[in-house]
């Protein structure tokens, strides 16, 4: 199974909506993962075993690779997020 | 500050906010919060201390939103304000330190459980998706309209 981190500044808000909204179009491409909420701050230690990191705040990792979630709130750009996202995980 | 709306049950405010930095914004409107009793006073310091490490400036089609909330060990009860700046003032954009953007509304999120308050969440988001919608917020003239994408809100 496939992990997915969604972080953001504070575990409560935009992480909680752009999880939703992956789950929704992990669900719709037909990909099994495991998305899992925190704050970035807990990232570090939950990422061994992790595919994909997807944040709301600044944050880079040397192996995992990381996409930036400002476009599931802004709606700008979000296909082609997704389309990586699917990619990153098939 | 002018007062449009308020429905203290549902849990919203709608006010327009004449400020000239974002920290002067975010604590007149944290004020507002703590006085209709949505968030403790210690809610003030920390949404703006919380702005500075993690921006909430979101540059959307429309027009520029900035959403700030904190921890909910500063919050009563749920609740969103939305602040109609009579000018807009600069954030930085959330997830990008570099990056900045003009904000002319600001939705402050008073959140208890994020897991009770996902249909607000996402709803909020598709209202600052909506060009049509936050343009009718911006203007702040048709108050029929702003009150039901509120009480839609907080449904």
């Amino acid at each position: 199974m496939k992990k997915v981190i969604v972080a953001c500044g504070t575990g409560i808000a935009t992480s909680t909506v752009v999880c939703v909204k992956i789950k929704e179009a992990l669900q719709k491409a037909n990909v099994q993962a495991d998305v899992i909420q925190c704050k970035v701050a807990e990232i570090d230690s939950k990422i061994s075993g992790a595919d994909l990191v997807v944040t709301t705040t600044s944050y880079t990792h040397d192996t995992v690779p990381v996409i930036r979630a400002l476009s599931f709130l802004t709606g700008i750009g979000v296909e082609a997020d997704i389309q990586k996202i699917i990619e990153i995980l098939s | 500050m002018q007062i449009l709306k308020e429905n203290l049950d549902k849990g919203y405010l709608v006010a327009k906010v004449d400020t000239t930095d974002k920290f002067e914004t975010l604590k007149a409107m944290g004020n507002l919060m703590a006085e209709k009793g949505f968030v403790k006073e210690s809610y003030i310091e920390a949404v703006q201390e919380r702005e500075k490490v993690f921006p909430t400036g979101l540059p959307m089609e429309a027009l520029g939103v900035a959403i700030p909330h904190t921890d909910s060990i500063h919050v009563n009860k749920k609740a969103v304000m939305c602040g109609i700046l009579e000018r807009p003032v600069e954030f930085v954009v959330m997830g990008d330190d570099e990056a900045r953007v003009q904000v002319e509304v600001v939705f402050m999120l008073a959140i208890v459980k994020p897991d009770d308050q996902i249909a607000m969440l996402a709803q909020l988001v598709e209202t600052c998706q909506n060009v049509s919608v936050l343009q009718t917020i911006k203007t702040a003239e048709d108050m029929d309209a702003i009150t039901e994408i509120m009480d839609g809100l907080m449904a």
